[in-house]
């Protein structure tokens, strides 16, 4: 029922929000905003978690591979495959959820409680379309540039690893990160994250729009938002790794 | 002129609003007075579409509004000029930028074209070289002026005012009702006045509508309301100990 009842009005809601810009030149100044502060925003703490993963999973490869019987490039593949199928585009907006996903949610809030909202409806704009669309749009072209990094500073991550630690040759490292590699992976991986960025703005936009109540609400929503957003994102997570993987 | 026939508000099973008939004309202030929770905002609000009234009808110069289709009524309501009780400035913009936005948004006119409108408008209310404050840097007067200037940028046929003056000190209170009531008059505007403050009715009450608990119970101007005979409108006017003493000293 709760379940319905959402998924009918965030329908709806995406309605709205895609119909047409009334600028056109406007819609796209405040796209190009929503890419660099979404962008910016979220860089820093992509850039650090994913060196340290990165290095973390190369590790954990070589602790686990000391038999001789598998070849030491593995260690760099699973590196490689692991940022590349899963690390970056799934966990990465996973925490994209936590910290774009709820600021949008909590301006969005705000704006709704504080009437700002109904002053843009009322001078005949409409709210949906104008605030969230650039959001929405934004992230979708500027998430595949910050995955494609996060994938890249993984794999940057093993390499420091290997270097400081010495478990093993640069060039064995280097032999496994470009073993066996499928363009199609990389397809698959944009795919979802181009889905995701569309679910990390969406879903909480949705939530912070209709806000009823005063700022303890706002907060509410902001919570309630990730765990819907990150719930969708793991379910679509599987059946598009279903649809394009099996 | 705005015409209101027959407007309904159910919330659940409680009827907000029953039955609620006006007419408002242009040139003159119309206030809505009553208590806390007698249904002012939820009045306005439907009037302008922003909740959907259960049943009614609201006609702005004849045209009406619940009949027409999304596009027609986001035409009309470039015509509207609101202002929430709160001021419901965009935070994240300055005083020019909000004030502008309408502009912006459903004009092509150049930056220097809406700046000298800006500035005028801004002028107009009293404020002038604020362009660049944001809003939280504004004192609770500044913001309700800020809010009149946005609201009267597209030269609005009809204006909206919630409890304009809430808030405010008294003498602060009287400068923004004469306002409203100057640019009501200088513009022609059908201005409608929500208050729950005396003060404002003996000051600029051209046409007041008493309501209580969402029924219009006494209609007339600033001249009739203290000989008016209704006793829920003597009690919420006689309820502030200096309306009391003005009216013993009368008697
Ligand atoms: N969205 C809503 N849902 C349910 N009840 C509401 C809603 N908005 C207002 N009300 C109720 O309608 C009544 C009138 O409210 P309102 O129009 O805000 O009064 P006023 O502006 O005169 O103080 C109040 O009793 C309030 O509780
Ligand atoms: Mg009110």
């Amino acid at each position: 029922m709760n379940f319905l009842f959402h998924f009918g009005r965030y329908t709806l809601f995406l309605g709205k929000v895609f119909a047409r810009p009334q600028k056109r030149k406007l819609f796209w100044d405040s796209t190009f905003r929503e890419m660099v502060t979404l962008g910016l925003d979220s860089l820093p703490i992509v850039a650090i978690i994913s060196v340290f993963i990165g290095a973390v999973a190369t590790i954990q490869t070589a602790s686990n591979i000391d038999s001789g019987l598998i070849p030491l490039s593995t260690i760099g593949f699973a590196t490689r495959e692991s940022m590349l199928l899963e690390f970056s585009p799934t966990i990465i907006a996973l925490i994209l959820v936590g910290k774009v996903g709820s600021s949008i949610s909590s301006e969005l809030g705000t704006m709704r409680v504080s009437e700002q909202i109904d002053a843009m409806e009322i001078m005949g704009l409409n709210p949906a379309n104008f605030l969230v669309l650039p959001k929405v749009i934004g992230l979708m072209i500027i998430n595949p540039f910050i995955i494609s990094l996060s994938i890249f500073l993984g794999v940057v991550g093993g390499y420091l690893a290997t270097v400081s630690t010495g478990v093993i040759t640069v060039s064995e490292y280097e032999s496994g990160i470009t073993l066996d590699f499928y363009p199609f992976d990389y397809v698959y991986a944009m795919i979802k994250t181009v889905v995701f960025a569309f679910i990390i703005t969406s879903v909480p936009a949705y939530f912070g729009y209709f806000v009823e109540g005063g700022s303890v609400k706002v907060g509410k929503a902001s919570t309630i938002a990730v765990v819907y957003s990150s719930i969708v994102i793991l379910i679509l997570n599987y059946i598009i790794t279903q649809l394009l993987l099996l | 002129m705005i015409r209101i026939e027959n407007l309904y508000k159910v919330y659940g099973d409680r009827e907000v609003i029953s039955d609620f008939n006006a007419v408002l004309d242009k040139g003159i202030n119309n206030l809505i007075i009553g208590a806390s929770g007698s249904g002012k905002t939820t009045i306005t609000k439907c009037v302008v579409g922003l909740t959907e009234p259960t049943k009614g009808r609201v006609l702005f110069d004849d045209v009406d509004f619940f009949s027409l289709g999304r596009k027609d009524r986001a035409e009309m309501r470039q015509l509207i000029g609101f202002m929430f009780q709160g001021g419901a400035l965009f935070d994240s913009m300055s005083v020019e930028e909000n004030v502008m936005f309408a502009l912006r948004v459903f004009t092509n006119r150049s930056y220097a074209e809406m700046k000298k409108r800006v500035d005028f408008c801004l002028d107009r209310v009293g404020l002038s070289g604020v362009n660049n404050l944001m809003p939280d840097e504004l004192s609770g007067g500044m913001v309700k002026r800020v809010a009149i200037a946005r609201a009267i940028v597209m030269n609005p046929s009809y204006l909206f005012c919630d409890e304009p003056n809430s808030g405010l000190d008294p003498q602060t209170a009287i400068l923004i009702d004469e306002l409203i009531s100057e640019i009501t008059h200088e513009y022609q505007i059908t201005t409608v006045i929500i208050t729950h403050d005396m003060n404002s009715v003996m000051d600029i009450g051209d046409h007041v509508i008493f309501l209580h608990q969402g029924q219009k119970w006494w209609e007339g101007s600033k001249k009739e309301i203290l000989d008016a005979k209704n006793e829920q409108l003597r009690e919420f006017i006689y309820a502030s100990s200096f309306m009391k003493s003005l009216k013993d000293l009368q008697e």
